[in-house]
């Protein structure tokens, strides 16, 4: 659950971008930083390893400002998707609100998507969070690599494999250029926060 | 969701992040894998799943699944690599006992079935040996391990599928990843390699113990020689200048090898005999 601090009136929240490898995950917090970086006045931490492959985690904190009193903070992590690295994603899920699933939508990533969700679903049980009852987003990214002739997986395939059960949100985007970022976010977000706010009642 | 908070705690960060990221997002331009609108989809869940019949999850399975396979026609060559290419892919995420198991059975599996190529047959023991490296490795492995698992199912892909490769082609491909093999047992004997030569100049004379593995590794190694030397003699005439050296070059380090093991063994037996 996010850290509420009554006494200082701060609410920190914690959002993951999860997914497989060369996914996108590490992109869509580049992007954010990149486009939003005069409004937000914040760094992001990203720990690469030789070959450009995130290494730890990568990590974009910024606040949003004073909203009833309380200052609420968003703490933005991705997690490492190479094969080694299953311990730091749990370490990285501990405490987690929301996350983001950042699906890749080339066809030949297909079974990768599925194990990283499961893998995902794995990873929570860990910490006794239930993947059907956690603030979730799906994104089916890379969608604009059409244009350079990549098959790509129709996005009712990956609804099909991916949301089926789940039924949450999602977003057809492109981390690169931009497409569903920031609308991805705002998603995770105000799931959490509306998760939040039950919670409180 | 959102809409229905309006004066809530949700309804006031909405407007907040409106401020903050409004406008951020990048319309799909000209391209894109854009829906019949001309827009990208964003799909509306139903949020938070409440129903119980959760079943099998994510409920997908790929449609290069084994269970999609089964009705595969095994005369078709893309069809028969598949289910080995999404096990192969599978293995980038996560290295489990399930997953290599799969690899290292599927790689039997293709070598009775192309057992009458012998280029083909190397390259899928390249492949099973690789994986039972993997397997008892893991995390653990060597980090080019997984590379070289990948650039040996590519090669497997290649010299199956490209019907007009001729014999010396596809030996040279052979080649190379034999190569690719070879260094790698190189540099994880490397990485082993300090313990171990202490451990030798403490116990001289006693001989190493040679493993199941090490021995099908040699075979391995042998069985590629041989090819490679097979499509040396017979290939000689089609190769370029450079790959004809290439290979006696190679012709010449086993000769050398091969010296020099057995100087080795006289040298022991001196010993031994002192």
């Amino acid at each position: 659950m996010s850290f509420i601090n009554v006494k200082k009136k701060l609410v920190q929240v914690k959002i993951v971008y999860y997914g497989p490898g060369r996914g996108g995950k590490t992109t869509n917090l580049e992007y954010i930083h990149k486009k939003f970086r005069e409004r937000i006045k914040t760094e992001m931490v990203a720990i690469k390893t030789h070959g450009d492959r995130t290494l730890f985690f990568d990590f974009l904190p910024f606040d949003i400002g004073k909203i009833k009193g309380y200052d609420i903070k968003i703490q933005m992590y991705t997690v490492p998707g190479q094969v080694k690295y299953n311990a730091t994603r749990r370490l990285v899920l501990r405490g987690v609100d929301g996350i983001v699933f950042v699906a890749d939508s080339m066809k030949v990533r297909q079974e990768k998507n599925i194990l990283s969700l499961r893998n995902l679903q794995e990873n929570l049980a860990a910490y006794q969070k239930d993947i059907f009852k956690i603030p979730l987003v799906l994104q089916y990214n890379k969608r604009d690599l059409s244009e350079q002739g990549i098959p790509l997986l129709p996005v009712e395939t990956m609804e099909r494999q991916l949301n089926s059960k789940l039924r949450v949100p999602s977003f057809e985007a492109s981390a690169l250029v931009g497409t569903n970022v920031a609308n991805t976010m705002k998603k995770i977000i105000l799931m959490v926060m509306d998760s939040l706010q039950k919670e409180l009642k | 969701m959102v809409k229905d908070s309006e004066g809530t705690l949700v309804g006031e960060v909405e407007s907040r992040l409106e401020d903050l990221f409004g406008g951020g997002d990048e319309v799909p331009g000209a391209g894109g894998n854009e829906g019949e609108s001309g827009e990208f989809f964003v799909r509306e869940g139903v949020g938070v799943y409440a129903g119980d019949e959760k079943g099998d999850f994510p409920s997908g399975e790929p449609d290069d699944s084994p269970e999609f396979i089964e009705d595969a026609d095994f005369l078709d060559d893309s069809k028969t690599l598949r289910y080995l290419e999404s096990v192969v892919l599978s293995i980038d995420w996560e290295i489990s006992d399930e997953t290599m198991g799969e690899l290292i059975a599927e790689a039997e599996r293709l070598k009775g079935i192309y057992g009458h190529d012998k280029t083909l047959v190397i390259l899928f023991q390249l492949l099973g040996s690789v994986g039972k490296y993997l397997k008892s490795n893991k995390g653990g492995a060597h980090p080019d391990s997984i590379s070289l698992l990948n650039s040996i199912y590519a090669t497997l892909e290649k010299v199956i599928l490209s019907k007009g490769m001729t014999d010396a082609e596809r030996k040279r491909e052979l080649f190379v990843q034999v190569n690719k093999f070879k260094q790698l047992k190189e540099e994880i004997r490397l990485t082993k390699g300090g313990a171990g030569k202490r451990r030798k100049v403490s116990s001289p004379g006693i001989p190493e113990p040679l493993t199941r593995e090490v021995v099908k590794e040699a075979v391995i190694e042998e069985e590629s020689r041989k090819a490679i030397r097979e499509a040396a003699s017979s290939d000689v005439g089609h190769m370029l200048p450079h790959e004809a050296f290439a290979f006696a070059l190679e012709e010449i380090k086993e000769v050398i090898k091969a010296e020099f093991k057995a100087l080795r063994a006289e040298l022991k037996l001196w010993r031994d005999g002192q």
